[in-house]
């Protein structure tokens, strides 16, 4: 039953658990929301590694490759925000800056929001974002990953940033 | 290193802060964690040691850890198990509850290096 704890109520439910039956460890701990489970775990313990420990290592991976200007878009920032808000909205899937993950025993899943410099191929660019999220959370976590899915949310032109420059210094009104 | 008989015949908070120096000992660990909603934690009179849970006898013995990203987790996660499982001879459940990454500058990683 808690194995089906990847919503918000897994929290409330697991605390009552807690109190009440005579289970000798925290049941969140080991089967609720995010922790994952390894697969070489033994009879000496278990491992979890929590969702925001995958993200951070797929948000890391991700900006590793030249191409990537920055992680997020407005719809993910946004949510994000209201996301933090929410006990437990945290812990099952996570989301900050442009990065979501699902954490379940021995697998994750990882959705990406990036926004991409001009000039860069974007299907070669996703191929390698891919490929270097697959590998960092592989060898990091021990975790197999299901899917990197990469939504390219906006591509940075470097005239951008000259009229951000340009712009700053005069105003148009006084 | 102790027989089971006799880690449970001291007390608790003993063990707890055993468990404590010991994985904080590692240079891969930054700190210990509360680990979700900050369960992991030993209750003692007048204080808590946060990220160590010590049960009765043969319970596993819960470690919520964070991380310095420098080698693969579950290395790491194994060498702590290794280092716990000196003191109590219990299984060691370990919870890695979130990472800094030393090259960012991340805070509380100014010292200590995993090697």
């Amino acid at each position: 039953m808690t194995q089906s704890s990847q919503t918000d109520s897994g929290s409330t439910r697991s605390r009552e658990q807690e109190g009440t039956t005579e289970t000798t460890a925290i049941p969140e701990a080991r089967t609720g929301a995010s922790p994952a489970r390894l697969a070489d775990d033994t009879s000496q313990g278990k491992t979890t590694i929590s969702a925001s420990v995958v993200q951070k290592i797929a948000g890391i991976a991700t900006r590793e490759i030249s191409g990537v200007y920055a992680m997020g878009g407005g719809v993910s920032r946004a949510f994000g925000a209201i996301r933090e808000r929410i006990p437990g909205g945290g812990s099952g899937t996570s989301n900050v800056s442009g990065v979501q993950v699902e954490v379940g025993e021995k697998q994750a899943a990882v959705d990406l929001d990036i926004v991409v410099e001009y000039g860069a191929s974007i299907v070669e660019l996703a191929r390698a974002v891919r490929r270097n999220v697959i590998q960092g959370v592989e060898r990091m976590c021990g975790l197999e990953v299901t899917e990197v899915n990469i939504a390219v949310n906006d591509i940075h032109l470097p005239s951008d940033e000259e009229a951000d420059n340009g712009g700053t210094g005069s105003s148009r009104v006084e | 290193m102790t027989t089971p008989e006799q880690h449970h015949e001291n007390s608790a908070a003993d063990l707890a802060d055993r468990v404590a120096e010991v994985v904080l000992e590692h240079p891969c660990v930054v700190r210990l964690h509360g680990g979700e909603f900050g369960t992991i934690s030993t209750h003692l009179p007048g204080r808590t040691v946060t990220g160590v849970r010590v049960g009765e006898a043969d319970e596993p013995i819960e470690v919520a850890v964070v991380l310095r990203l420098r080698h693969p987790l579950p290395d790491v996660v194994t060498e702590l198990r290794e280092r716990v499982t000196t003191i109590a001879a219990v299984p060691v459940d370990v919870t890695v509850g979130d990472v800094v990454d030393e090259q960012r500058n991340e805070p509380g990683t100014e010292t200590g290096s995993c090697s």
